[in-house]
């Protein structure tokens, strides 16, 4: 066997030896490669082997004498797309996999709306001849990178006529703006959502999804009121905290730990109302991109999940708006062009109307007051502005500028006016808090393969309280006039100056690189109280708390890399690097992302991931309920910066391109967490107000199963979730670990929406839970001073949330009814009149001691009116 | 709203723990005192005393001072009188050491069906006062020398009545330095001339309870209406939403010395009004010797975050929220390792400040009108 093997190799140098030797000489210029070839084969006695497309077009040109076969061969094809290979007397050709650059051309532009002339974001692009796709960015820019020649391009996007572009005979690079118009077949079912299901087999990414205002619009809400959060209530992982509320806590996280940002610039107050209502006007958004379990390396700054709200540019080409009447507030919105095709404006109001049934109210119960009696004012209003200008420069540069105003305000008092003018009093209560966010934002296309996108910002977070007493006596006994006034103020506030800049780069076909960097100067004026009383018989006095105002710089960078390795795998990797300097102080944050994608075919995947995420800044809150009095802190003195590691698992299944099932599995550990010691009250407020603060750490884990439906008549989502969350700090529950508050272990979300006719719309949504965790005392003990015989029965500690509420459940129905102007919206929320409960007393009922459970919502319908224009 | 859209209904909860000791006593500098020895109870078992007895009885306490071991005691029942003094059977654990200033207690009980329990407390140095100064708008408001003042405005006899209004006591104390100190003002009158032969009549008048009256006294001091907002040191605990949603210093005279830590400081307490009154047919000038009493009392941390534990759960926003589930349910302080009771500890001073000169005063110049 050595033998023959032996023989047989030398045997096959010998030809080869043969071949090399057969010298060859020919002249050609610009000639049909067939016939370049005979002239070969005559003089070498080699036959050439190949497909005829291989060689298609193309044209040889050599000048070579008396050279051996393969010197001739490599000449004649280095300026070809064909490679060879020897193979005995065959010499086989082939067309070079199309992965050098040189070869390839980049196809760039923006995808918009036909009509409006707005940004499309996440359409798809795809070659059809390399099957090579990209997605637009929230700009509508992509950049694809495709082989010379001829291509057909393929643009579509959920809701929309899909277009086709053909390119012939490209060899330099192009751009192609493509605008889509919404689907005539498509109008009569429902224009929804976006590509999640497509998404979900085809990106890298674990746990992200983007939502439509259409989604949002579409999802039955407390008081009508459509809102982000509640929104996203619905989707897997994500606990809601307080029935009715925008809570969010995302696989464990606490409600902080999301990052809300509106343009790219974040937000720090998201709520109105004590936190019924999101701080987001639907009516403003384009979509929203939301991360809960891996996130790219652009996001950074918050533990939990990221909320990347898009606004509307308005239409570039005709004015358009609605009118807005609900059960707790009005809203209007208008947009258009302000020169057509070149800028465009969009303006949105939303605020409460409760002033027109309060103050009416309060004056005629005023007017039958007699003229010593006591007379009180109440106000409470939510206002959100949203206004934005763009403009578009040419093809390659955009710009915008952004205003964002949102702002709630409780006041309240009384006024005693003595008809004698002998007494005088007057009491007011005022309390202000909101966001302010002004930007600038210019993007351009550098280069087809690069996008680059830079903003500027101003922002200001403020919550502010007052209270003035002031009482009054003229003594008629001694002819003088005595006073006493009582002045509080308190305020937190945040200011800060952003600039960033992000880029798109896509250097090769394979490879999409998101890369930037930002600066932010925060200033932090975490609390600060003043009290004052004065008086006609004393002097001043006054006390102001301790709370310093806090200077900090924030350097942020960041890249990372959609690599696209073969039609199997996919991988995501990136880094963000974080600075955060304060109080003499600087934290330094490396979070690597990594993801990576195997799909055997286009209907499976199969995903693993890893994300670290840093946060520098934390809420403090003594409620699970939204107040005036939660302060936004940075990490100041020994306390490190929150971080996060998140491991993630994910199988993913695509059904005839309508259902998707998606299975995700997570643990994430917490490190550096901060919160109240147990008995921080007994710490005055008016120290720092750290020093009521411990550190500890926590986990979570679970699994979330989804099986979602985004196109037809009938689209909607079913959820599983199975979730554990725990925390661990030195300084509560005797530095023992136990449950977070809404470590929820069950969750079941069903949301559905069925487009029955063109005129109604049903959406249907039902949530189920394992109740949240709850710190019951379920022994007590009494209190004796055995000085006073004092006695008092006192709640025994038996641990934080040691007790799971029963078992949540709610239906929301809606109801919408379009109208030749407009629509109706009719919701039912808790339709079934649930009593679920939000806590647990103690009491007596006929001197027994009892437990009872707080309801809070029972059924609330709700109605409104948007007329469109 | 919310709020209005909610309803409690009754829910059954099974979920009982063993009971665990309960150790409560309030250590006076100088003073004898007793431990009260009670166990918890699950909530819906019933009431103490009349339902259940949760008295301990099986027990031994372990007193040690400063680390060394002092005595033990045991259960035991004497007479007493309660608050309203009817005469009762007191039952405790009766401790025969006397502490003092600085002493640091630790009591250590044990019971054979309970466990144990310990606490520990630092008897706190009594501070001094430094001085007091009082004054305010007086004026006679009746004077009847032939006749005796009626609460109906009738008169026989004699009488002299002093109308008082923005009363005002000065208390100037210096913190000691280099250590946490906690501190609890009372404040109080007494009329009982008892340097003048008169009898023990006083009224605390930081209660508001201007309704006792004496019979037998010729003279009556009152002041009422302490505002308890005068002094900012007694409202150091709320924050600016609990002044907003009217939880006020209602009550509330202890505060600690983290805002005048080793200073001087001039605390400001206010009453809208008060009386002086002497119904006798004698119209003495020693009837003028009345008196300002100002305690300060120096309390043991436990003590003074009791005190703050009860007004958080009663008038707090804490522990209003708390109690509808919009924020952690409110446990109860306690420095006992069973997490049941509270072992507090004080030391007195006080200041007497004698009003002869300013109510004779606005007499004489009264009633020479």
């Amino acid at each position: 066997m050595k033998r023959l093997i032996t023989i047989l190799i030398i045997t096959y140098f010998a030809l080869l030896a043969t071949l090399s030797a057969q010298n060859i000489t020919i002249n050609a210029v610009n000639r049909d490669a067939q016939e370049v070839f005979a002239e070969i084969m005559k003089q070498s006695n080699v036959n050439f082997i190949y497909e005829s497309s291989v060689l298609k077009g193309v044209t040889v040109t050599i000048s070579a004498k008396d050279q051996p076969l393969d010197s001739v061969l490599e000449k004649l094809f280095q300026s070809t797309p064909i490679t060879y290979e020897i193979k005995g007397r065959n010499v086989l050709l082939k067309r070079q996999k199309s992965t050098a650059p040189s070869k390839k051309i980049t196809v760039s532009g923006f995808v918009r709306d036909a009509v409006t002339k707005e940004a499309l974001s996440g359409a798809v692009v795809r070659d059809m001849e390399s099957g090579t796709a990209t997605a637009t960015n929230v700009y509508g820019f992509y950049s694809l990178n495709i082989p010379k020649g001829d291509s057909r391009l393929l643009f579509t996007y959920m809701g929309y006529n899909s277009q086709s572009e053909q390119l012939t005979g490209q060899t330099t690079d192009k751009t192609v703006n493509m605008l889509l118009a919404i689907g005539n077949e498509l109008k009569e079912v429902v224009i929804v959502g976006s590509k999640n299901n497509a998404l979900s087999v085809e990106s890298t990414s674990i746990g992200s999804y983007n939502l439509s205002s259409e989604t949002i619009k579409n999802t039955p809400a407390i008081f009508g009121e459509s809102d982000i959060v509640k929104t996203l209530q619905f989707e897997p992982g994500v606990s809601a905290g307080i029935e009715g509320f925008a809570g969010m806590y995302v696989h464990g996280g606490n409600h902080d730990e999301n990052l809300y940002m509106l343009d790219n610039i974040p937000l720090y107050q998201v709520n109105h109302f004590g936190g019924l209502f999101s701080a987001f006007n639907t009516d403003t958004m384009r979509n929203v991109d939301f991360y809960k379990t891996s996130f790219p390396a652009k996001y950074d700054g918050r533990l939990s999940s990221y909320v990347d709200v898009h606004t509307k540019d308005g239409s570039l080409e005709s004015h358009h708006g609605s009118v807005k009447l609900g059960l707790t507030s009005g809203a209007f919105n208008i947009n258009g062009p302000i020169k057509k095709g070149t800028t465009s404006y969009s303006l949105a109001v939303r605020r409460t109307w409760y002033e027109l049934l309060t103050a009416p109210i309060l004056a005629l119960a005023n007017s039958g007051l007699e003229d010593d009696d006591e007379k009180t004012h109440f106000q409470y209003a939510f206002t959100d502005i949203n206004a934005k200008v763009s403009h578009h420069f040419s093809n390659r540069s955009q710009a915008s500028v952004m205003l964002y105003y949102g702002n709630d305000i409780l006041r309240g008092g009384s006024k005693t006016n003595n008809s004698n003018a002998t007494y005088y009093s007057d009491d007011d209560t005022k309390m202000s808090w909101g966001n302010i966010v002004a930007s600038v934002d210019w993007n351009y296309v550098f280069s087809p393969k690069i996008f680059g996108d830079f903003t500027a910002a101003y922002t200001r977070y403020k919550s502010s309280m007052s209270y003035m007493w002031y009482d009054a006596e003229n003594l008629a006994s001694t002819g003088t006039r005595t006073w006493t006034r009582d002045d509080v103020q308190s305020r937190n506030n945040i200011d800060d100056w952003i600039f960033r800049g992000d880029f798109d780069w896509r250097p090769t076909a394979s490879h999409k690189v998101n890369f930037g960097a930002g600066y932010t100067h925060h200033t932090f004026l975490p609390s600060r109280t003043k009290r004052e009383i004065s008086s006609s018989q004393y002097a001043t006095i006054t006390t102001r708390d301790s709370a310093n105002r806090y200077q900090a710089n924030e350097l942020n960078a960041y890249i990372g890399d959609d690599w696209h390795i073969n039609s199997h795998w996919r991988a995501y990797y990136g880094l963000h690097l974080s600075l955060f300097g304060i109080d003499g102080m600087t934290h330094g944050g490396i979070a690597p992302r990594a993801s990576v994608r195997y799909t055997p075919d286009n209907r499976f995947a199969f995903k693993a991931a890893f994300s670290r995420t840093y946060q520098y800044i934390h809420q403090l809150t003594q409620s699970y309920i939204s107040l005036p009095t939660d302060q936004w802190v940075p990490i100041t003195g020994d306390f490190k910066p929150q971080s996060s590691n998140k491991y993630a698992l994910g199988a993913y299944w695509l059904i005839d391109n309508k259902y998707a099932i998606d299975v995700e599995c997570y643990y994430k550990t917490m490190d550096n967490l901060i919160d109240y010691v147990d008995e921080y009250y007994l710490i005055p407020a008016q120290l720092r107000w750290d020093s009521r603060l411990t550190t500890g750490k926590g986990t979570a884990k679970g699994v979330d199963v989804k099986l979602s439906k985004e196109v037809g008549r009938f689209t909607g989502h079913l959820s599983y979730s199975l979730m554990w969350a725990d925390r661990t700090y030195a300084e509560r529950n005797k530095g023992k670990t136990y449950p977070a508050r809404f470590d929820n272990r069950h969750k079941i979300n069903l949301l559905l929406n069925w487009r029955c006719s063109d005129t109604w719309d049903i959406n249907v949504g039902w949530t189920g839970q394992s109740g949240n965790m709850f710190t019951l005392s379920t022994q007590v003990w009494e209190y004796e001073n055995p000085i006073t015989g004092e006695t008092d029965q006192v709640k025994l500690n038996s641990g934080i949330n040691n007790y799971r509420l029963p078992f949540y459940h709610r239906l929301d129905l809606g109801f919408t009814k379009r109208t030749k102007h407009g629509y109706w919206n009719f919701n039912i929320y808790n339709a079934y009149r649930q009593k679920n409960a939000i806590s647990v007393r103690q009491t007596y009922r006929k001197d027994r001691p009892i437990y009872q459970k707080l309801t809070l919502f029972p059924i609330l319908p709700s109605l409104s009116y948007t007329w469109i224009f | 709203m919310v709020l209005l859209t909610g309803c409690y209904t009754e829910i059954d909860i099974n979920q009982k723990q063993n009971p665990v000791l309960c150790m409560n006593a309030v250590i006076v500098a100088d003073e004898n005192f007793d431990i009260k020895l009670t166990r918890s109870w699950n909530y819906t078992d019933g009431y103490a005393h009349s339902q259940i007895d949760i008295n301990v009885k099986d027990a031994e306490i372990k007193l040690y001072v400063n680390d060394q071991y002092v005595e033990t005691v045991g259960y035991t029942e004497w007479p007493d009188t309660d608050a309203y003094g009817n005469d009762i059977t007191a039952v405790g654990y009766e401790v025969e050491y006397i502490p003092r200033e600085g002493d640091k207690i630790k009591l250590v009980a044990n019971s054979k069906q309970y466990g144990e329990a310990s606490a520990e407390v630092t008897v706190p140095y009594a501070v001094p006062i430094d001085s007091v100064s009082c004054g305010g708008t007086a004026s006679l408001s009746f004077y009847a020398p032939q006749g005796e003042l009626y609460s109906d405005g009738t008169t026989e006899g004699y009488a002299t009545s002093v109308s008082l209004s923005n009363f005002y006591i000065n208390v100037h104390i210096t913190d000691p330095a280099n250590i946490n100190n906690y501190y609890r003002l009372d404040c109080g009158t007494d009329y009982s001339l008892m340097e003048y032969g008169g009898n023990s009549y006083n009224d605390d008048v930081d209660d508001d309870d201007d309704s006792y009256e004496s019979s037998s006294s010729p003279v009556s001091f009152y002041l009422w209406n302490f505002d308890y907002e005068s002094e900012p040191l007694f409202s150091e605990h709320l924050n600016a939403l609990e002044s907003i949603f009217g939880s006020d210093a209602y009550g509330c005279t202890f505060f600690s010395d983290r805002q005048i830590s080793g200073k001087s400081y001039q605390l400001h307490l206010r009453y809208d009004g008060g009386s002086f009154i002497i119904s006798s047919y004698d119209q003495s000038d020693r009837y003028f010797h009345v008196k300002v009493v100002v305690e300060l009392v120096s309390l043991s941390q436990s003590n003074y975050n009791w005190l703050l534990y009860q007004w958080q759960k009663d008038d707090g926003l804490l522990g209003e929220m708390s109690d509808i589930g919009f924020a952690e349910t409110l446990t109860g302080y306690s420095n006992v390792s069973t997490g049941a009771g509270v072992v507090s500890a004080q030391a007195r001073s006080s200041y007497r400040v004698d009003l002869y000169d300013f109510l004779k005063k606005v007499v004489d110049e009264g009633r020479n009108k």
